[in-house]
C-alpha cells in the first residue's frame, strides 16, 4: 500500500473503465433515442389533416365509450332468416341486387 | 397474400403478426426437437439387444424425465406470455374506424372524420375484372394510412360475424350489442385480404374485407374525397 493513488491498478485501469462505460452510456443515449423518436412519431395529425383540408376530431372526442353510446342505438332484431339458392344459381334475388349494385359502380 | 396450396402464414404486415410467427417459429422448433429426440429413442429400440428382466427402479432418470419437460414448458411459457400481454396493449391510437356486420357486408365509418362512412360488399365473380381476387375483391375498400396506430371497434347489427386480417393478425367478433376492440399498425403499402370468420347465414363466405394501406397524404385525400 506504499504507491500513490494515480499509481494503483484500480485507478489506472478502473477510472478509465468506469468513464468509458457511463460516459459512453451517455452517448449512446444520442443513437438510440432513434427508436423512441419513430415510435412516437404520429403522421395522422390534426395538423396535417387541415393541411388537406379535411376535419379531423380531437381524441378526447373520439373514445371507446362515445362509439359504444352510438352501437347501443342501432337495430339489432328486425333481421330475416335469409335461405336460399346459391349466388351462382337460379333465383337468388340478393345475387341480382348485388350484380345491379356492381353495374351501377361502372 | 393468401394464395392456393400456401401452407405457412401470409407474410407479416404488422408489428404485432411479425412477433406471432417468430414467437410460432420458436415453439415449432421446440416441438420439432422434442419429435426428433423421442423418435430416435424410439428407432433405436428396434436394434438394442440388450434386455435387464429384474429392472425395479431408475430414480436418477425418473428426475430427469420430469424436470426437463417442466423446463422446456417453463422455456414455451415465457415468450408466450409475454406475446399474449403485448397483444393487449393499447397504445394511443391515431385513428378510430367502426366496422359494423351485416348480413352480408361490412360497413365502415371513420370516427375521427365527418361523414365518411361506407358499406364494403363482395365483388360478384361475373363482375370481377380479370385481374381481381374471385370472392376477396370488394367494391369500396378500408383505406388506411401506413405506420399509424389503427384502433377498429367492431359490432354486428344482426347476428355475429367475425372480422380479421391474417396478415395483420387480428382478429375480433362482431357481436350485436357489443363493441369489441382491436389495435395494430400496418407497416408496409399494399392489399390486405381476410374473410368473415364466424358463421352468419347463407353468403357467410362472401363478405370480405380488404385493406389498402398508403401514405398518409394519399389517405388525407382519401378521406376529403370520400366526405364529399
Amino acid at each position: 500500500m506504499g504507491k500513490s493513488l494515480l499509481q494503483r491498478r484500480v485507478i489506472r485501469v478502473g477510472l478509465p473503465f468506469l468513464v468509458l462505460i457511463v460516459g459512453g452510456s451517455f452517448g449512446l443515449k444520442e443513437f438510440a433515442q432513434l427508436r423512441y423518436d419513430f415510435r412516437n412519431k404520429r403522421s395522422v395529425t390534426k395538423d396535417e389533416a387541415d393541411k388537406i383540408g379535411v376535419e379531423m376530431k380531437t381524441a378526447k372526442e373520439v373514445t371507446l365509450e362515445s362509439e359504444y353510446e352510438k352501437v347501443k342505438s342501432i337495430d339489432t332484431t328486425s333481421w330475416e332468416n335469409i335461405r336460399g339458392p346459391r349466388p351462382w344459381e337460379e333465383g337468388n334475388k340478393l345475387y341480382e341486387q348485388a350484380v345491379e349494385r356492381a353495374q351501377s359502380l361502372k | 397474400m393468401a394464395s392456393w396450396s400456401s401452407l405457412g402464414f401470409q407474410d407479416a404486415a404488422s408489428p404485432l403478426m411479425e412477433q406471432l410467427i417468430f414467437f410460432y417459429d420458436y415453439a415449432m422448433l421446440v416441438i420439432i426437437l422434442i419429435v426428433t429426440l423421442v423418435g430416435y429413442m424410439m428407432a433405436s429400440l428396434f436394434f438394442n439387444k440388450l434386455t435387464n428382466r429384474f429392472l425395479m427402479e431408475g430414480q436418477t432418470i425418473e428426475m430427469i424425465w420430469t424436470i426437463l419437460p417442466a423446463l422446456i414448458l417453463i422455456f414455451i411459457a415465457l415468450p408466450s406470455l409475454r406475446l399474449l400481454y403485448l397483444l393487449d396493449e393499447v397504445g394511443s391510437p391515431e385513428i378510430t374506424i367502426k366496422v359494423i356486420g351485416h348480413q352480408w357486408y361490412w360497413s365502415y365509418e371513420y370516427s375521427d372524420f365527418l361523414q365518411v362512412s361506407f358499406d364494403s360488399y363482395m365483388l360478384p365473380p361475373n363482375e370481377l375484372p380479370d385481374n381481381g381476387f374471385r370472392l376477396l375483391d370488394v367494391d369500396n375498400r378500408t383505406v388506411l394510412p401506413v405506420n399509424a396506430q389503427v384502433r377498429v371497434l367492431i359490432s354486428a347489427a344482426d347476428v355475429i360475424h367475425s372480422w380479421t386480417v391474417p396478415a395483420l393478425g387480428v382478429k375480433a367478433d362482431a357481436v350485436p350489442g357489443r363493441l369489441n376492440q382491436v389495435s395494430f399498425a400496418v407497416n408496409r403499402p399494399g392489399l390486405f385480404f381476410g374473410q368473415c370468420s364466424e358463421i352468419c347465414g347463407a353468403n357467410h363466405s362472401f363478405m370480405p374485407i380488404v385493406i389498402e394501406s398508403t401514405s398518409t397524404d394519399a389517405f388525407l385525400n382519401w378521406i376529403s374525397s370520400s366526405s364529399d
